[in-house]
């Protein structure tokens, strides 16, 4: 397996008004396609910090972040993160005022895909996540909150990826909707070939998972394969 | 496109929102609109008067008391009493010149000249049946002219007509102990056609008889206007004796004879009156004078002293005279104490007994002619123009008059007058300054067309309308920048998400700016309509109200000349709504199109600001912000 991504000696600094944080401590590790991987670790042990670094929401204060060999500094990280990683939040994050379709269709339409296009393939992607058809026009608030985790997913391939990033995807969700959205994520690993990240410290989660990192105090504290 | 779709898709989703956004927005800015373009035109109008209104100030020294006067009326042989003013003396104009008065032309004590006639023609002058003649009689008994005694005409030395009699009756009216008359000699006198006085008890057998009216006198006054000593004779009826025209009294006469010659009485006369100001002349500042043809007399020809000259339209077409012909004038004397029209008073002789000789002679071209108008001009008679009056600038009389002023007088409202600013301040600051000179016995009265009840209506509007952009303005303030806050600061979980989803800034900013772009525009320019219609209305409605005697004012020559029959006819009896006419009730539409315009980049820049707070930070940080 190629990796994808390899973060090396990975640092993050926190810096507010005030005060510093340092949130992450010279962090290595490597992810490949088709693996799940798993990040564990207690509130404020840094995981979701690396979740965003991998995501390219910022970049690293120091060390290195790339994805297949290109640094990540000088990468487009809106493009990256348009048309390569995607993200899936414990909060949903979907657009309150749209449609599921819609919010499915979204980063079709950034990607310029026509309207009739992005609406066929939203719908293949809301049928592989099995949302059903009746919940296509409803808005987010609607749902229920495993429908919405699954509509967050449909939205976060339609984008057409390679990498799946999710922070606590199941967090708000109970025990049948957890168990419901874990297989689906392993699916698009091991079935569509997708790296998927996930940041968890649900034990269910992290045993799914084909490679789970500990973190500790921001540091990368164990890996267990 | 699709970053704009949505934003849109979700102003439709939230209709609450943004319906309120857009109908605040649009009231404040229609508040703004209609405070901006009110306050324009009230600016606009105040403008406007103050170029069409003019304040004049008119002068006319008081009586210090009344006392009774017995005249004597030989008709019901008894006296007849009035009550007679009694000025003290006379004061100069001089008093008027003091730190402050503000004046912007005047004040002048105007003199009318007298012009010799030349060969022009006064032929449909006014009076002209009015028989002046100084005649050698007999009466055909001894007599005292108590009552009409019967005389023989021996000899007409002047007279304004031929008077076809050879017998005539005297009669000195109005003198209660008149000196007898001998048959057998011969007297010299100035009559007037008088009236008979018998009429009642005689009817058509009445006695038509003359009466004495003067005798050579002098009123020659100095520079300072002080009358020069005389040791004229001054008799109304003298006796002719042999060799009585190589006497003094006799010379009196015959120069008395001379002057009535060259002035042609009174009714020939050709008065110019010399003003540094048209609009000092209550008949002009009125507009019951007004153009017909040419131009006025311009600021430059007062300054410089141009020889142009304004003519009557009588005049100008009893001699066929055009704007652009040479018109010459040659001044004789000054009388300073009565309008051309009223005219007279002055003696006919200068104070050493010799007939006032041309003093300023030269050519004036004729820059414009005038009519004067049907009606009467606040004041009386003295204020209204002589028929053949001619207008010249005072700076053109290049010589001195000094020794050429037949009468000096007080002064008059239609002989003194200035003028200064617009406005009640400016009245009332003159006054106050006035007051505090201390001049008893001289009464100021103010012409200002109405201004100051105008320029109060317009203060008022004006004050309303910029209480009404203020409160807009800062209205406008707060809503676009709390809904700004709405729909751009509190959407930063949106901007979150839409960066994590691979949105540019750009795209992000686009995202935010449409839907506020959209309801600003929409607000703005509804707002702006309604900002329009609002101060049109007000504007019409200001209008309606306000309407104002106007006959003092340059509005209603402007109304007259302008104006179709149609209009005319809308003119009210008494000269009010003439004003309704002059407002300016167009709002300027540019000045809401500019206000909204104003309120669509406010709305705009803030939103921007907001936009820019948003995407300043990294989607990471944004994201843990929104989450907070």
């Amino acid at each position: 397996m190629e990796k994808i991504i390899e973060a090396v000696n990975v640092s993050y600094i926190y810096q507010t008004k005030y005060q510093k944080t340092q949130a992450l401590k010279e962090v290595s590790c490597s992810f490949e396609r088709g693996k799940v991987y798993a990040i564990t670790g207690k509130s404020g042990s840094g995981k979701s910090t690396f979740l965003s670094l991998l995501a390219g929401l910022d970049v690293p204060t120091e060390g290195t972040l790339t994805v297949e060999g290109e640094d990540m500094r000088k990468m487009n990280r809106d493009a990256y993160r348009l048309n390569r990683a995607s993200v899936i939040y414990q909060a949903f994050h979907l657009f309150p005022l749209l449609t599921v379709m819609e919010n499915v269709m979204f980063p079709m339409e950034l990607q310029h895909v026509s309207a009739k296009e992005a609406k066929t393939r939203a719908r293949e992607y809301l049928e592989k996540v099995g949302l059903p058809e009746t919940l296509y026009k409803k808005r987010p608030g609607m749902i229920s909150g495993g429908e919405q985790q699954r509509v967050a997913i449909a939205r976060a391939i339609a984008a057409g990826g390679e990498i799946l990033l999710a922070d606590e995807p199941t967090g708000n969700l109970d025990s049948q909707n957890e168990k419901v959205i874990v297989e689906l994520l392993c699916k698009l690993a091991h079935e569509d070939n997708y790296a998927v990240i996930v940041v968890t410290h649900n034990e269910a989660v992290a045993a799914a998972a084909d490679v789970v990192y500990g973190m500790s105090d921001g540091t990368l504290s164990s890996v267990r394969s | 496109m699709a970053t704009i779709k949505n934003s849109l898709t979700r102003l439709v989703r939230t209709p609450v929102k943004t319906a309120l956004f857009f109908l605040l927005l649009s009231f404040t800015v229609a508040l703004v609109c209609a405070g901006g373009s009110l306050w324009k035109l009230c600016g606009d109008n105040l403008q406007r008067f103050e170029e069409i209104f003019m304040t004049i100030g008119t002068v006319e020294q008081t009586p210090e008391r009344t006392e009774q006067e017995a005249v004597w009326y030989a008709d019901i042989e008894d006296y007849r009493y009035y009550n007679r003013a009694v000025y003290g003396e006379t004061i100069s104009p001089d008093v008027l010149d003091f730190e402050g008065a503000g004046y912007l032309s005047g004040p002048e004590q105007r003199a009318y000249y007298e012009a010799l006639p030349l060969d022009y023609k006064f032929k449909d002058r006014e009076g002209g049946l009015w028989q002046f003649m100084v005649v050698e009689a007999s009466p055909m008994e001894d007599c005292v002219p108590a009552g009409p005694v019967k005389m023989e005409l021996k000899n007409v030395l002047y007279s304004t007509y031929p008077p076809n009699v050879v017998y005539f009756y005297l009669c000195d009216h109005n003198n209660d102990s008149p000196e007898p008359l001998y048959a057998d000699k011969t007297y010299v006198m100035a009559l007037q056609d008088g009236f008979a006085h018998d009429w009642s008890e005689n009817g058509a057998e009445a006695k038509f008889e003359y009466e004495p009216l003067e005798g050579p006198y002098s009123t020659q006054a100095d520079a300072e206007g002080n009358r020069l000593p005389t040791d004229l004779t001054g008799n109304w009826i003298a006796e002719v004796t042999p060799g009585f025209y190589e006497t003094k009294e006799g010379q009196e006469w015959l120069r008395f004879c001379e002057e009535c010659v060259l002035r042609g009485s009174k009714h020939l006369t050709f008065p110019v009156t010399a003003t540094e100001d048209l609009n000092l002349v209550m008949a002009f500042y009125s507009k019951q004078a007004y153009l017909t043809e040419g131009e006025l007399l311009s600021e430059e020809d007062y300054q410089q002293g141009n020889k142009v000259c304004l003519i009557s339209a009588a005049f100008a077409r009893s001699n066929g005279f055009q704007v652009g012909d040479s018109l010459h004038l040659a001044l004789r004397y000054a009388n300073y104490a009565a309008s051309a029209n009223v005219g007279g008073g002055e003696g006919r002789l200068r104070a050493d007994g010799g007939v006032y000789q041309v003093f300023e002679e030269s050519d004036y071209t004729i820059k414009g002619i005038y009519d004067v108008g049907v009606g009467t001009v606040e004041g009386g008679w003295g204020y209204l123009l002589e028929r053949n009056e001619v207008f010249i600038p005072t700076a053109s009389i290049k010589n001195s008059n000094e020794d050429n002023i037949a009468l000096y007088g007080r002064m008059k409202g239609y002989t003194t007058a200035f003028r200064i600013p617009n406005g009640s301040e400016s009245i009332e600051n003159y006054k106050r300054l006035w007051e505090a000179q201390g001049v008893d016995h001289v009464e100021i009265t103010f012409y200002d067309g109405g201004y100051s009840k105008l320029e109060g209506g317009l203060k008022n509007m004006r004050t309303m309308s910029v209480i009404l952009l203020t409160t807009g303005i800062v209205s406008a303030v707060c809503i676009v920048v709390f809904f700004c806050h709405l729909f751009i600061a509190k959407q930063k979980k949106q901007t979150a998400i839409e960066r994590c989803l691979g949105m540019t800034r750009g795209q992000c900013a686009r995202s935010l700016l449409a839907g506020v772009m959209v309801i600003a525009l929409m607000g703005s320019a509804a707002g702006g309509f309604a900002g329009q219609f609002f101060a049109g209305s007000a504007a019409a409605q200001m209008a309606g109200v306000e309407t104002f005697d106007t006959r003092f004012s340059n509005g209603e020559v402007q109304f007259n000349m302008e104006k179709s029959e149609e209009e005319m006819a809308d003119q009210s009896a008494d000269g009010s709504g003439i004003a309704k006419s002059a407002y300016l009730t167009q709002t300027d539409w540019r000045m809401s199109v500019v206000c909204a315009g104003l309120a669509f980049l406010f709305t705009m820049g803030m939103a921007l600001l907001g936009i820019y707070q948003n995407l300043k930070e990294e989607p990471l940080a944004l994201l843990a912000e929104a989450e907070k």
